[in-house]
């Protein structure tokens, strides 16, 4: 329990609509050990950033009702005051987001944003804050620092914005980084190199990640436990290895398939997951994912299947695996 | 600096032209106005013929109207504006005694709209739903389709009229104790001033309201909320600043158009000011007045414009001259 850094239950999100209340995350459950990389996967709109705005309570409520737990160093997150959370945001907690071209602010210099967490947090001086913020900037890979440093963010490319994304995320060296999507935004070469950098800084300075995305290769490369998410439900979770070797559930074996790889055959067409994830509104009332799923069974159309852990934490959300595939429903 | 200072020289050079198509413009559409300036004389019996006659040849009149207008131009270029058909007084006297008036009514409630509108917008979008955006929105709206002149008379027919408050038009006390002092001119100030204001409190509160809501769904105030920042700050020093560039533009750009609000203002409480005069000139047909005072105007215009640019790229990093 004690190498646990972040813990959390039954974590749910609804958002208020004319049409009532619609679920965008129900019942996550998970945990991030100190250092550990934690990947969530899944498609757009499966509830990944609801699911990392509401652990960094940056959901605005009402319209947004967030219910369970979450519990940072045994403090539930949701239960602190204000005060004390804007404490622990951006100092322990930090956050990179999915859109580095608008999550920095137009008209103030990068330097000034990276400084303010730095002034905020650790109570430095504008020019202690300053010295600190040019050798997060060299840190993060940024050219010339001392002169990015009065830079406005229209005049760095993405990638550099992203880079500034990143060092403000590390100035107070937070235990937990969360990153949501962090190269969606970014074209193939600096994805690489942004994934690098976070890789080499995580072992630097120990810290936790939570990161979000839906690039299967991203998770090979980063994570250590992979959550899979499903129409705000999590669908699997294990270690990395098992997701790989030994997938369970058939959300996740489509998603590994539909990679392409270097050896296959060009000829073949890569396999895809048919269908769209439901709408809000007309959810299944079983299996959520019982429409697109090859191995279908009467059951699954109407009755929820439960998250049930197997050995070694390894959890799946399917009858098959939970009570013995039965393959002959294929 | 020096770029800003090369852009503003450039903006004045291109105004010079679109200086000289506004005065022709008004011009022709001043001319084009059915009547004349001598026509109420027609009814006089003790205005012969014969004097009207002199009194147009005095002031050009029975000349075809493109040498009047070149004459007008010379004129005004070599600083004659002319003589008021009116008063026979010069037209730049007539003019210059008006300015300061109405730039203490206009400024004030330039001032008073701003300093209410702002605020009043910001609050309204931070507690958008409750009840003080509740309150604000339908009084906005009211502030907006409420005509002035009708809302003059009736705060003059509730506090001068009936409660004695505050006097009921002019500039100054005619006599009586403290007539002329500053004070005197501020109670004079209270009620043209508030009549003035009141469409720009409304309409500028609906956009600082739109514009900082707008400011508030960013993507930059998330990251500004996730990096621990106190509320405030969030709201007052990242939220704002971006806010305040849009509203740069609209708030410029309604000065020109106070000045011809003050028109109505000026004329319902007997404010001697460049409105009233405009007014009054125009029931006369005094060409002369009218011509200066609409350029006069044409040059606010265009230097409220050109301030709005300068305060725009104070305000933005991403706007270079």
């Amino acid at each position: 329990m004690e190498d646990k850094l972040l813990n959390v239950n039954d974590l749910s999100v609804g958002f208020e609509s004319d049409d009532g209340m619609f679920m965008a995350v129900r019942d996550m459950g998970f945990a991030v050990r100190k250092g550990e990389t934690v990947c969530i996967v899944g498609e757009s709109g499966c509830g990944k950033s609801v699911t990392s705005l509401a652990i960094m309570r940056l959901l605005a409520e009402p319209p947004a009702h967030v219910s369970g737990e979450v519990l940072f160093e045994g403090k539930d997150l949701l239960k602190l005051p204000m005060d004390e959370m804007r404490g622990i945001r951006g100092n322990q907690i930090a956050m990179i987001f999915q859109e580095p071209m608008t999550s920095l602010n137009p008209v103030f210099t990068c330097g000034f944003q990276i400084s303010e967490a730095l002034i905020a947090h650790q109570g430095m001086t504008k020019a202690q804050a300053r010295e600190r913020s040019i050798e997060l900037m060299r840190m993060v890979g940024i050219p010339e620092p001392e002169k990015r440093f009065d830079a406005y963010p229209h005049e760095l490319s993405g990638g550099m914005r992203q880079r500034v994304m990143i060092s403000m995320a590390l100035a107070c060296e937070p235990k937990l980084l969360i990153d949501d999507e962090p190269t969606t935004a970014l074209d193939v070469t600096i994805q690489a190199q942004i994934m690098e950098l976070l890789r080499d800084l995580k072992r630097r300075l120990g810290m936790a990640l939570i990161l979000i995305t839906h690039d299967m290769g991203i998770v090979a490369q980063m994570a250590e436990w992979v959550i899979v998410m499903y129409a705000g439900e999590e669908v699997e979770r294990a270690d990395v290895r098992t997701i790989f070797s030994n997938p369970l559930h058939p959300y996740t074996e489509g998603l590994l398939e539909s990679i392409p790889r270097l050896d296959s055959d060009t000829n073949k067409e890569l396999p895809v997951i048919e269908g769209t994830v439901p709408g809000m509104y007309d959810m299944p009332k079983g299996c959520k994912f019982a429409p697109r799923c090859k191995r279908c069974m009467e059951r699954c159309l109407n009755e929820a299947p439960p998250l049930v852990t197997l050995d070694d934490g390894h959890a799946v959300r399917c009858f098959l695996a939970s009570e013995g595939r039965e393959d002959s429903d294929a | 600096m020096r770029g800003l200072l090369k852009y503003a020289a450039k903006r004045i050079a291109q105004a010079i032209p679109m200086l000289l198509a506004v005065s022709i413009i008004i011009y022709a559409l001043l001319q084009a106005m059915p009547g004349d300036p001598l026509d109420m004389y027609l009814e006089n019996p003790s205005a012969s013929p014969e004097a009207i006659e002199a009194i147009k040849e005095a002031h050009g009149l029975n000349q075809p109207v493109y040498i009047q207008y070149l004459d007008w131009l010379t004129g005004i270029l070599t600083g004659d504006w002319g003589v008021s058909i009116n008063s026979q007084r010069q037209v730049i006297d007539v003019i210059g005694e008006r300015v300061v008036p109405t730039l203490q009514l206009t400024a004030t409630s330039f001032l008073l709209a701003l300093v209410i509108a702002l605020p009043l917008g910001v609050r309204s979008a931070i507690k958008k739903g409750e009840t003080f955006d509740n309150v604000t929105t339908p009084l906005t709206f009211f502030g907006i389709s409420m005509p002035s002149f009708w809302f003059g008379l009736m705060l003059q027919l509730l506090f001068a009229v009936t409660l004695h408050w505050l006097p009921s038009a002019g500039r100054y006390s005619l006599g009586g104790p403290g007539a002329g002092s500053v004070l005197d001119l501020l109670r004079h100030l209270i009620m043209p001033s508030i009549v003035l204001a009141l469409i720009y409190i409304a309409s500028w509160t609906r956009y600082a309201r739109s514009n900082y809501l707008e400011v508030l769904g960013q993507d930059y105030i998330r990251t500004a909320r996730a990096k621990g920042l106190k509320e405030r700050v969030v709201l007052y020093k990242h939220a704002l600043r971006n806010a305040l560039i849009p509203m740069v533009t609209v708030v410029m750009l309604d000065i020109p158009v106070l000045f011809s609000g003050a028109v109505i203002t000026e004329t319902v409480f007997a404010w001697p000011g460049m409105g009233s005069l405009f007014f009054d000139s125009l029931t006369k047909q005094d060409f002369p007045i009218l011509m200066g005072i609409l350029m006069v105007n044409a040059v606010l215009v265009i230097l409220s414009n050109l301030l709005a640019d300068i305060i725009y790229a104070a305000l933005d990093p991403r706007i270079k001259y």
